[in-house]
């Protein structure tokens, strides 16, 4: 055995050409926009026939998924934890009690742009880790901030035009944010009132035939919260755990698919238990076995820990 | 389409051609996963077409793109997303699976190195790089190329002990 069979394994693995050929086709859109090419590229000619003629091609086959135009406003605000599109839960009722008017904040609308929903998604998804503690959550949190939500929505970044039939890593949950009070640690004296928090998102199937040739997906928020705080209502308060600023000038959510409690939640928690009854139930839970069906109880945990320690 | 969209198309085709295998492998090796392999890959590209700096040779772009890979492997492996998330059972990525055992113990076996050593491997033996060319690419000293490729096969020699020859590459 030698180190030769390195580089015979290395020769084994091919890459998809799928994958270059999507990468291709993206690297065309780009360059047809920054029309800089011709300036920096090494001109070299001698061996282009082949694979010009598959990008060529590649150029004319249906089912490109296309970047979605920016029309200036997420068309998409999840609302359900299966995936299916957000439905008015009383549409014969007149929308007095409707928020704000909607607000996007300038780093969103600079670094992002709505993602669509599309029927190419990888199926390499991963899913995120979640705390075992609140002091856990707490500790991981640059500050935890009582806010109001303006929007909310499903962003892929502007720069980072990642094909979804190859990307794990392409979504990212967005909200615009009014603070109404800063709970634990600090913000930046800079910070303004309205400030944008991010965590990831992830596909799910929008219909249940999951067999199907071509399923649909969409991004939602990826997230373990219980059914009523899975997503993110404008108008409603919630409270935040936040780490620091990403480069797109977004706060992260500290512990993404945690971090967020709104505050009826938190109410109906403090009304319907003891902080002393869920330690005891939650620290039977062994830690090895805890599993995403006990996030649950961690969640009901954290919010009466909220309730009693910051608000 | 236009004269001039084509030779741009030319271009494309062109960089993909020569380097696709070297970005995507470099970046498997890197985060020793092909799911995360595939972003980086489409990262480094959409990186090659928004970088305004000419190159001014053939070797320039290559390094380039080494280093690029290099760095959206590091950026990716550092990140919270990536620390903080564990794939979904029900939708695994699988590994490479090889046609002989000793390959697929030699692979493992590489892929256990810590990363500074397992670039070296991979630019050396894979790439065939020479020493010179690597510390150019990684803009590390000769002497620290050398270092990490002897600790690497120190390594790689105790990982697979008792059936490891001679390199078949000498420095």
């Amino acid at each position: 055995m030698n180190i030769n069979l390195y580089k015979q394994a290395m020769e084994d693995i091919a890459v998809n050409p799928e994958l270059v050929r999507v990468t291709a086709i993206r690297m065309i859109g780009i360059a047809s926009t920054e029309k800089r090419l011709h300036r920096r590229m090494i001109k070299r000619y001698a061996f282009f026939s082949g694979l010009a003629a598959i990008v060529t091609a590649a150029l004319l086959l249906p089912g490109i998924v296309q970047d979605a135009p920016h029309t200036g406003r997420n068309p998409h605000i999840p609302s359900n934890p299966d995936g299916a599109a957000a439905t008015d839960p009383d549409p014969g009722q007149d929308r007095k009690a409707e928020p704000d008017p909607y607000v996007t904040l300038p780093q969103i609308t600079q670094y992002y742009e709505p993602y669509q929903p599309s029927d190419e998604i990888s199926g390499k998804l991963k899913a995120p880790k979640l705390p075992f503690t609140y002091e856990e959550l707490k500790q991981e949190s640059q500050a935890v901030i009582l806010v109001t939500v303006r929007d909310a929505g499903v962003y892929s970044k502007k720069d980072l035009p990642l094909h979804p039939k190859f990307s794990v890593n392409l979504a990212n949950f967005l909200y615009t944010v009014q603070i109404d009070r800063v709970l634990s640690g600090s913000l930046p004296e800079s910070e303004g009132d309205t400030v944008a928090v991010g965590e990831i998102a992830v596909a799910h199937l929008r219909s249940e035939r999951a067999e199907s040739e071509n399923p649909m997906w969409e991004f939602v928020p990826y997230t373990l919260r219980p059914e009523a705080a899975r997503t993110l209502e404008a108008g409603k308060q919630y409270v935040l755990f936040v780490a620091e600023k990403d480069d797109t000038d977004v706060y992260r959510l500290s512990w993404d698919g945690f971090g967020v409690f709104p505050m009826d939640y938190i109410a109906e928690e403090a009304a319907n238990h003891s902080l002393r009854e869920l330690q005891e139930q939650y620290r039977h839970v062994e830690e090895v076995t805890r599993a995403p069906m006990e996030n649950d109880l961690l969640y009901r945990l954290c919010s009466l820990y909220i309730h009693e320690e910051l608000l | 389409m236009t004269d001039g969209s084509l030779s741009v198309n030319e271009q494309i085709d062109e960089v993909l051609r020569t380097y696709a295998d070297m970005v995507y492998k470099l970046a498997l090796s890197q985060t020793k996963n092909r799911a995360d392999a595939d972003d980086v890959f489409q990262e480094v590209f959409v990186r090659y077409m928004r970088n305004t700096k000419p190159f001014t040779s053939e070797e320039h772009q290559k390094a380039w793109l080494i280093r690029v890979t290099i760095n959206c492997s590091r950026k990716l492996m550092r990140s919270a997303w990536f620390r903080r998330t564990v794939a979904l059972t029900d939708r695994p990525t699988e590994p490479p699976t090889f046609d002989t055992k000793e390959k697929s113990e030699v692979y493992e076996a590489v892929l256990r190195l810590p990363r500074k050593y397992r670039t070296a491997i991979h630019l050396f033996y894979y790439e065939d790089m020479s020493i010179a060319d690597i510390g150019k690419a990684l803009r590390l000293p000769e002497s620290t190329v050398k270092s990490h490729l002897a600790r690497a096969r120190r390594l790689l020699k105790q990982q697979l002990e008792g059936e490891w020859d001679h390199e078949y590459k000498l420095i």
